[in-house]
């Protein structure tokens, strides 16, 4: 067990064994880390090696899940409709994401830009499927408050997650908040919800498209 | 039904840019004044505010008066935001109570996100394993009054998240979280501590458990390029 966690680890402290390496290094961040042996550590003491290597290996490793989410790599165009009161319309905001994959392409980055009534609205998300735990990851920071959204995330049919987590509210503490994210040949779609007082309401619908799709229409 | 509740928080926190600084306190005030380009928001004339403000009912401007202190940076974030730039790091790392010190380095590149209200760190470097990146975000929630960190990197694929206390006066940060363990199969718990040192140093320390013991896992001292 010892020697197991050693190895685990590694994977964390790795950091400190950073060395430097010409850039760019992102193709060869691509590959798999090979777990190192640790000489210190001395005889197994039952614990399988081999099995624990595979396990490291297995956690490290980019599979079908990060494949997908690099699928949505690159612009899009987003429609966000906002729920702003009970009995009004949907308020409208307009804004541009940008999609790429970090980190050998265990993990996705968006940003998005827009701007409603008139103010500027930046924000930024950090997705990943986790190996380890089976489900995925996504964080989401913005320039509307100080603080960390969080979620955690369950594929369901082949394009389809559904998240679950909380936000900060600064009157309401944290909130319980679900996602739909549904992806289609051409775009994708989010579907908010919060819940407060056990009443789950429909915070806003986010509809993306590829701004080339979207040129292509305006000309018809 | 409580109206508040259906109120999204981006439309409000709009109204509240849109409403400039005119609800800050001195304290929030002179932190945004000293980063003009940071929070992005120039403010809105005066009858556009006034018109918002007479749309509003009485819970709304409470919302308002909530919403200014939750999402507009403060000391902390401009403390955070003051480590912005380029940083070698000598790293140090025990495997286990008792081991040599593996000693390396690496560059870290800082820059402050969303008007300052988060710090963003991207490393690079290579290691035994193969070559090495992470990229973390710290922030310092303004309800909870406490630090954050999230960090990935490319030994893995699950995220290290953290929340953490600061002591002013120590000039540290002190954070507890949990982090994936590829031994086990679930998570593990581990607390780490950024002490600045000076205007250009500051020292990252993490500690770790193992067999329910903790020791120091990892140091690394972070010197401006």
């Amino acid at each position: 067990m010892k020697i197991g966690i050693v190895l685990g680890g590694l994977a964390l402290a790795s950091i400190a064994l950073v060395a430097a390496t010409p850039r760019p290094i992102q193709d060869a961040l691509a590959a798999t880390p090979r777990p190192i042996q640790d000489a210190d550590a001395g005889p197994a003491g039952g614990v399988d090696m081999a099995a624990m290597a595979e396990r490291m290996m297995m956690a490290t490793t980019p599979g079908e899940e990060h494949a997908g989410l690099a699928r949505l790599v690159g612009k899009w165009n987003v429609e966000i409709k906002i729920s702003i009161g009970p009995g009004m319309p949907m308020a409208t905001m307009n804004a541009t994401s940008e999609i790429e994959t970090i980190l050998g392409g265990r993990y996705s980055v968006e940003h998005i830009t827009g701007s409603f009534m008139g103010q500027p609205f930046k924000g930024m998300s950090i997705t990943g499927y986790d190996n380890l735990s089976g489900t995925f990851d996504n964080v989401w920071v913005d320039n509307q408050s100080t603080a960390m959204a969080t979620m955690k995330g369950r594929g369901e049919a082949e394009s389809v997650i559904l998240w679950n987590g909380t936000r900060n509210d600064p009157m309401m503490g944290e909130v319980a908040v679900r996602s739909v994210q549904k992806m289609t040949a051409t775009g994708m779609t989010y579907e908010n919800f919060h819940t407060v007082d056990g009443q789950e309401n429909k915070q806003m619908t986010l509809t993306y498209t590829r701004p080339d799709a979207a040129a292509e229409s305006d000309s018809r | 039904m409580n109206a508040r509740t259906l109120l999204y928080p981006l439309a409000l926190g709009a109204a509240l840019s849109a409403c400039g600084t005119t609800h800050h306190d001195g304290h929030y005030y002179m932190e945004a004044a000293a980063t003009p380009s940071a929070s992005g928001n120039s403010g809105a004339p005066a009858d556009v505010m006034a018109e918002m403000m007479g749309e509003m009912s009485a819970e709304e401007q409470e919302m308002m008066g909530a919403w200014v202190p939750f999402m507009e940076p403060g000391s902390r974030h401009l403390g955070l935001s003051a480590t912005a730039g380029t940083w070698n790091l000598e790293l140090k790392q025990w495997m286990r109570p008792g081991a040599e010190a593996a000693t390396s380095t690496a560059v870290s590149t800082f820059e402050s996100f969303a008007g300052g209200r988060y710090l963003i760190e991207r490393v690079e470097g290579g290691t035994p394993m193969g070559p090495f990146a992470g990229m973390g975000i710290t922030g310092f929630n303004n309800r909870t009054g406490r630090y954050f960190n999230l960090w990935i990197d490319s030994m893995g694929t699950g995220v290290m998240s953290s929340e953490g206390e600061g002591d002013d006066k120590a000039r540290l940060i002190h954070f507890k979280g949990t982090l994936d363990d590829p031994a086990s199969g679930g998570t593990s718990v581990f607390r780490s501590e950024r002490r600045v040192l000076d205007e250009n140093s500051f020292l990252f320390v993490m500690w770790m458990e193992m067999d329910g013991q903790e020791f120091k896992g990892m140091e690394i001292l972070y010197t401006r390029a």
